[in-house]
């Protein structure tokens, strides 16, 4: 069984690119759907500073 | 949440994100996948949804349903028509409209961080050629795909040298220069600064509209702004039914009027 919604989220020189926060946004409304949690997904490298604006961005598992 | 640290994946390239991604969905399992409006989200969420065998519906404004049968609204006809697009299955992707959702904001809860390594030997480095192309996107004022202030202007500005008033406000507020198709047809303006059906589309925090009539298909590639401003000559400019403010009167003092006033 599959559970939950999964946002692909992007950075850009190190710094969280906007359209992820709408994607949280966009994420909430889909698990509101179809239960389960959200999480996402950063891909790239030196990303730890847009990693934790992500994290602070919405209770995600 | 998950981050997937490597040094393939600096900068975004179609290969190597693809491969990250798609180890994040296989350890993850999740019902639906929801890329952002953004280039690169277009060019994986198709290509990641092949990998899957699973449906996609690109483009979603809203998003509803249930699990196993989600629900997508995107708009369709230039915007003038929304349509829910059921898609069913155990795995559903999803990409965004730009702007079609507001920015998040911080909760006070921090989610985990956990990393997952993935092997990225295999893949190429090869991303779109098309991003440091044409250069002279990168050129100049702020970017049109990452900037809060965005002045267009369309052919109400009478000729192509009368832009430069359009370029003067915009870097007094820091923003980036666009175009009406109208103007990049007549061959004023290069086409990567075009807005609409036929060019970017773009939702910045603040889109001023200048001398622009606002067809229909300008306007479903800047609707999604936050702030809408209108300057025209004709108080019955289809502009004005999307605008948050309107200024009926001359460009041509209007323009230099707040350039002023802003100094």
């Amino acid at each position: 069984m599959s559970n939950g919604t999964l946002i692909v989220a992007e950075s850009h020189d190190g710094k969280l690119r906007p359209a992820s926060l709408e994607l949280v946004t966009a994420g909430l409304a889909a698990k509101q759907a179809v239960g389960g949690s959200l999480n996402a997904c950063l891909p790239g490298a030196g990303i730890a500073a847009a990693a934790s604006e992500l994290a602070d961005s919405a209770s995600m598992a | 949440m998950i981050a997937v640290e490597h040094e393939r994946l600096a900068g975004f390239a179609t290969d190597s994100w693809a491969a990250a991604v798609e180890a994040a969905i296989r350890s993850l399992d999740p019902a639906v996948v929801i890329f952002a409006g953004t280039t690169s989200g277009r060019d994986l969420a198709p290509r990641l949804a092949a990998r899957f065998g699973a449906p996609l519906v690109a483009n979603a404004i809203a998003i509803a349903g249930t699990a196993g049968a989600i629900v997508a609204t995107r708009p369709v006809l230039g915007g003038r028509v929304q349509s829910d697009v059921t898609a069913t299955g155990d795995l559903v992707f999803l990409s965004i409209g730009p702007g079609a959702y507001e920015k998040a904001t911080a909760t006070g809860a921090t989610a985990s961080v956990t990393s997952l390594d993935v092997d990225l030997s295999r893949t190429c480095r090869i991303g779109f050629a098309y991003w440091a192309w044409p250069p002279a996107d990168s050129g100049g004022g702020a970017s049109l795909a990452n900037t809060d202030v965005v002045v267009a202007g369309g052919r109400g500005l009478k000729e192509a040298a009368n832009f430069a008033l359009v370029e003067e406000l915009a870097s007094k507020l820091g923003g980036a220069v666009a175009a009406s198709r109208a103007v990049v047809d007549a061959g004023w303006r290069p086409h990567h600064e075009q807005i609409g059906q036929t060019g970017k589309t773009v939702a910045p925090k603040l889109y001023i509209a200048v001398g622009i009539s606002g067809a229909v298909q300008h306007n479903v590639g800047m609707q999604g702004s936050e702030l809408i401003v209108a300057i025209n000559r004709d108080p019955d400019a289809p502009i004005f039914k999307i605008a948050s403010f309107g200024i009926v009167g001359d460009l041509f003092e209007v323009l230099p009027e707040l350039t002023r006033q802003l100094s």
